[in-house]
């Protein structure tokens, strides 16, 4: 199977110098189909007395078609070859210089793209699905698909049925898992997070996380797609995968006098009147359109907040006209108006003074109803009383 | 061990990648890479791939003159083959990826799916990164669809090892598409791989290169290679097993899927559930049926004993492409199916509907609303709704189909699966909607296909646009009868506007009867040829879903209708033998001769055979310009069967009879003329209506019985009888003669048509002249009332014929079967 790396060439009899593999030419004169195993002969080396079989056979079409020199002197082709060489080489180093610049103005622009983001107060995580607990349970080694790729993927929440300890690794159904095992932990009932220590990069992929832990596994409500059980059961687990962009933040679980996020798909669905409100679950934004008259007011009831805090809420306008959008912890309140320009984001405010359930009342006011605005998530940030 | 053929052509860099994706792999079988250079002209390529031989000892580097990606594959085959280790070839192209993991897949799928011939990708693009799915379950009519199986596949040794290899006439592309139904005819199935381990390159320019351009002609060239699949039932079949054409639910609570009604397997209520579900999730890979259908238990054992299941439930499928739901009055009556041209908007009528359809597509929209009280008011009141009507003898009804609706919405509701955002569980690849049924009724005649394979043929089909209890009726009848004693099955296909009028054992020599009923179908408005029009063609829709059951016919047999003519050589591909049967041409008012045979001479080269109905007829057309091997002369019999009676001689009056239309055909004003001559010394007796022309005028005493329609009716009516008359102004070979001969009458009939070859004049019966019809007749029956022993050696004579329908059907059978 192996190929020679040396300076081999086919030559007519005598013709070659020596210290060179020499394939002899008249064999193939005579051949009709030709595949020629391994590397091609430098050159092709055909004597005077050779050359009218050589013009008419096979051979010489197929090595002109693959570029194979023919000559009557390996000197010539050497000289030529040598000199090409460098000049390849020579283009070469002046793409990989014009490679590296392009990878640090990638590298400039990315770091840019983080900025932006940041400043536009755009979440850098996604709750990509959320499969809520159902009452059933799986315990034991338990493999589950997951319903989406691996691009962004940093984090699952899996639902404890009680105290325990156990581990959990991210897996291709075939081969080497993506990263090492993680450590899970769970003080009773609830959600217990496996996060990588940085999104999963490169081309998608599909995933499995496999699980074995002391403690139950919550399912999910059943589904119909076998696959996408977890083992052993009818069900998928309960499950919250979590996508982000590398180095980005993931929220809290739980309330620990920290701030955190609530993301769209982990508020209530809204009353809403005048116009329509619609989870967006594959970017995990409540998409709003306000009625015909460009009015709508949709309020989330029942948000708990641990103390006092800032609420803040935050918003993008995807559509050409602006837009005035307020927050309220009641309707009746005259509360600041907040301008959403065109393709803007913006963070709207709140300030609540004491812990407890708050609803918040959004009123969107718009020219037209040609407008469309995404509410991704609110961050509840704790203040002093 | 597995080999790996890397196939390159002007991808001097991009090969990198692909070598090294195979030399990364993490764990797996050992694998030979055979790089093959297709003859590339480019110094880099050829130093690329010398460097990773030289580098590696398990590349092999071959090069070849440039002979295209097949050639160059199947270069790298023969050299995989060499090593008997190597259990499998994977065909990576040079600009493509393996994922790290590949090899340990490979060698995973080659040990535990032993029952598949390859393993072919999901559709995991780069560069222009799109995530397609592979359909995630293996279908050949997919497959005949769409090239749903990269070359980017794993093929077993076995698959080579029976001869199989790329073919080099495809320089265009499909090379693979080609050679995956080459597998597939050679008995193996692909696996759709559902993880992900391959990596497509996808640029732009793929996207212009003019693929489009050239698809139709690939396809062409793919569908004529492969004409075992596109050209035959093959392909119908393998879609109406594999995407299940409907879901009926019965009013006792039993749920099927399945493309016909009586073959569908049995499902739970919770497997109904998790597939509708399934379908709402991820409907390009769900097998769910497009179409529901509600109903009593009875309807359908009803309607298959009228044998019009296949054609009610074709035809409840075509409705639903006019509107979201259907419903079928069933009526008792003659058997019809119609459907109305339009559809509208009353939901209420599905109150009292004995069947609902409707299209899965509307249960979905319905179910968005989330709660029953708006799911239903969605599905009845706000649908629009197109209505059929369908009749047959002595329908029993059963419960009512709008309660099984109620019950199917509502296990959807309680179900725990309802709760669940069916977003949640989407595949997270892009579906694929490969237009399989379209492609699947392209390949059909342009039509949708049967609902299910038909059993044991030979399979012969009329095609015929009335049906009622007229000769040309009666000799369908009777020839498919002598067909089925003869081991043929036959099937009934009528399509056109009229109200069918059959006698119930008209239908009895047919397995299935198909019914398409919409005035396009009787418009004879078209081009003139040779003096007659033509039919008009209808309608790529309906002429579609006319031609498409008949692809499942061994012979097709056009009766009349017309309007088939004009595509009906789309079955000829699939080796269908065409006949059209010629009975009769007619006269104008000024004389001139008209008719279907005039037209079937237009579309002469269509047909294998054309079947006339005596020889007269043949030689006619044969002087018309027919060649004589596709002419069949099979000579009409008695259109029912009967024993030869046998009669004394009659004393008293003779009784003289007329059977028939009262039209300017048959001229029942020369047998009134007839009978107000000799009224005083014979009885007449005047059988039948008017049907076309202008009404005629009877004297009182002469008030007619009704058209007879059953074979009883016929020989009481003939029994009552000494002397038929004909006094036809054209004539084909009448079955009333035959039959009146059978039944020991004695016919007078003006000798027009093929009237000669019944009727010998003197000897068993008497031929009048056609231009003096009334005074011939009236002389011929005073010669008969004197001699009476000449009428019963005339009755004799001709009531010993053999019967000929038994010697058609054998004729046919040798000439077409």
């Amino acid at each position: 199977m192996g190929q020679q790396n040396m300076i081999r060439v086919l030559a007519s009899e005598g013709i070659c110098p020596d210290g060179v593999e020499v394939i002899a030419l008249a064999p193939w004169l005579g051949a009709d189909e030709i595949v020629w195993e391994g590397a091609l002969p430098l050159c092709a080396l055909v004597s005077d007395a050779d050359m009218p079989a050589f013009e008419k056979s096979a051979l010489a079409r197929f090595l002109r078609g693959a570029g194979v020199p023919v000559s009557d002197r390996l000197e010539t082709v050497l000289g030529a070859a040598v000199l090409a060489e460098k000049q390849a080489a020579a283009a070469l180093r002046a793409e990989q210089a014009a490679l590296r610049q392009d990878y640090m103005r990638l590298q400039q622009s990315f770091a840019e793209t983080e900025d932006f983001l940041n400043a536009a107060f755009a979440p850098t995580f996604t709750c990509a699905r959320a499969w809520e607990p159902a009452g059933g349970e799986v315990s034991g080694a338990v493999e589950q698909r997951l319903p989406t790729g691996s691009i962004g993927l940093v984090a699952v929440d899996i639902w404890a049925k009680g105290k325990g300890q156990g581990r959990l690794c991210f897996g291709r159904l075939t081969g080497p898992d993506f990263g090492e095992e993680i450590a899970l932990e769970s003080g009773g009932e609830g959600w217990v997070r496996a996060m990588l220590p940085k999104p999963l990069a490169g081309l998608a992929e599909d995933v499995v996380i496999r699980v074995e832990a002391d403690f139950a596994l919550g399912l999910s409500l059943p589904i119909p797609l076998e696959y996408m059980h977890a083992t052993g059961a009818d069900a998928p687990l309960a499950m919250r995968i979590w996508k982000g962009l590398p180095g980005c933040r993931i929220p809290d679980m739980e309330p620990r006098g920290t701030r955190y996020v609530l993301p769209a798909s982990s508020l209530p669905a809204p009353e809403v009147q005048g116009g329509t409100a619609r989870l967006m679950s594959g970017r995990d934004a409540w998409s709003l359109h306000p009625g015909h008259d460009g009015k709508m007011d949709f309020v989330f009831r029942g948000i708990e907040v641990p103390s006092a805090a800032n609420i803040a809420a935050y918003t993008q306008n995807f559509g050409p006209e602006p837009v005035t959008l307020s927050l309220a912890d009641n309707a009746e309140e005259v509360a600041r108006r907040n301008m959403l320009p065109p393709e803007s984001h913006v963070q709207i405010d709140m300030f609540v003074t004491a812990a407890g359930t708050v609803d918040l009342h959004f009123k969107l006011r718009a020219a037209s109803p040609l407008v469309s605005v995404f509410l991704r998530g609110v961050e509840i940030i704790p203040m002093a009383e | 061990m597995i080999a790996v053929v890397i196939p390159v052509w002007h991808h001097p860099v991009l090969v990198d990648e692909a070598v090294l994706s195979c030399l990364a792999q993490a764990g797996g079988p050992e694998a030979e890479i055979i790089l093959v250079n297709d003859g590339c002209d480019l110094s880099q390529t050829r130093a690329s791939l010398e460097g990773w031989a030289a580098a590696h000892s398990n590349i092999t580097l071959l090069t070849q003159p440039n002979k295209g990606l097949s050639a160059a594959r199947n270069t790298g085959i023969e050299q995989a083959l060499k090593n008997p280790a190597c259990k499998g070839v994977f065909f990576l192209d040079a600009d493509n990826m393996l994922d790290p993991h590949a090899f340990q897949l490979f060698e995973k799928l080659l040990k535990t799916e032993p029952d598949y011939g390859w393993f072919y990708p999901q559709v995991d693009m780069f560069g222009m990164e799109v995530n397609y799915s592979n359909g995630n379950s293996w279908a050949l009519s997919r497959l005949a669809s769409i090239n749903c199986s990269d070359a980017g596949s794993l093929v077993r040794r076995e698959v080579f090892e029976q001869g199989l290899r790329f073919d080099t006439d495809f320089k265009q592309g499909f090379e693979d598409w080609d050679f995956w139904l080459g597998a597939v005819k050679l008995g193996f199935i692909g696996y759709p791989v559902i993880e992900s381990f391959f990596r497509y390159r996808k640029r732009p320019e793929s996207m212009v290169t003019g693929a489009n351009r050239k698809d139709v002609l690939l396809r062409g060239q793919l569908r004529a290679k492969h004409a075992w699949l596109y050209g035959s039932n093959r392909l119908p079949d393998a879609w109406n097993e594999e995407y299940p054409r409907f879901c009926i639910v019965t009013t006792d609570g039993r749920i099927r899927i399945g493309s016909h009604p009586l073959r569908a397997r049995t499902v739970s209520t919770e497997d109904f559930v998790a597939e509708v579900f399934h379908q709402r999730a991820n409907p390009a890979e769900s097998r769910f049926p497009p179409t529901l259908v509600f109903c009593a238990p009875e309807v359908l054992e009803g309607l298959a004993e009228a044998k019009i299941l296949d054609s009610t439930f074709y035809q409840i499928e075509g409705a639903l492409r006019h509107a979201p739901m259907a419903v079928v009055d069933i009526s008792d009556g003659p058997r019809s199916i119609r459907a109305h041209g339009k559809v509208v908007d009353e939901g209420n009528r599905l109150l009292e509907a004995d069947m609902i359809a409707l299209s899965m597509h509307h249960l979905n929209a319905a179910l968005d609303k989330e709660d029953m009280a708006p799911i239903i008011s969605y599905l009845i009141e706000g649908a629009t709704v197109l209505p059929l009507e369908v009749s047959y003898a002595n329908p029993a009804k059963g419960g009512a189909p709008l309660e099984a609706l109620m019950e199917a919405v509502g296990a959807l509701l309680v179900s725990p699966m309802a709760s669940v955002d069916f977003r949640q569980y989407a595949n997270w690849r892009s579906p694929v909607f490969a237009p399989i049924g379209k492609d699947v009724a392209t390949c059909n005649a342009g039509g949708r296909p049967a609902l299910a394979p038909l059993g044991r043929g030979p399979h012969v089909g009329f095609a015929i646009q009335v049906f009622r209890f007229g000769g040309v009726e009666k000799c369908l009848v009777a020839l498919a009868g002598a067909l089925q004693a003869q081991g043929v099955t036959c099937h009934l296909f009528i399509y056109g506007v009229d109200d069918i009028d059959a006698a119930e054992w008209m239908f009895e020599p047919f397995e299935k009867v198909w019914i398409l009923k919409n005035s396009a179908l009787r418009e004879w408005g078209g081009n003139r040829y040779m003096g007659t029009n033509d039919a008009e063609h209808p309608g790529e829709m309906l002429m579609g879903d006319m031609l498409g059951p008949l692809t499942q016919m061994n012979v097709v047999v056009n009766c009349g209708a017309g309007v088939l003519n004009h595509e009906l050589t789309a079955l000829r591909p699939r080796g269908i033998r065409l006949c059209a049967w010629e009975h009769i041409t007619d006269s104008t008012p000024y004389g001139r001769s008209r008719g279907t045979p005039y037209i079937t001479l237009g579309y002469e080269g269509l047909f294998d055979r054309i079947i006339t109905c005596s020889q007269r007829l043949a030689t006619r057309l044969g002087a018309l310009g027919v060649p004589e091997h596709k002419l069949l002369p099979l000579p009409n019999g008695p259109g029912y069967e009967g024993a030869a009676v046998q009669r004394p001689a009659r004393k008293g009056k003779l009784r003289i009879g007329f059977l028939g239309r009262f039209d300017p055909q048959k001229q029942v004003e020369r047998f009134v003329e007839v009978a107000e001559a000799l009224r005083k010394g014979f009885e007449f007796v005047l059988c039948g209506g008017e049907v076309f022309g202008k009404p005629v005028r009877l004297p009182d005493w002469l008030s007619p019985q009704p058209p007879i329609h059953s074979r009883k009716g016929l020989d009481d009516f003939y029994a009552s009888i000494d002397v038929l008359l004909i006094p036809s102004r054209d004539e084909g070979l009448p079955l009333t003669i035959l039959e009146a001969q059978r039944a020991g009458v004695v016919v007078l009939a003006s000798n027009v048509g093929a009237v000669s070859e019944a009727v010998v004049d003197g000897e068993s019966g008497v031929l009048l002249d056609p231009s003096n019809v009334v005074p011939a007749a009236i002389a011929a029956l005073q010669a008969l009332d004197k001699d009476r022993a000449l009428l019963a050696r005339m009755a004799r004579n001709a009531a010993g014929k053999p019967d000929r329908w038994q010697q058609n059907a054998a004729a046919f059978i040798e000439s077409l079967l």
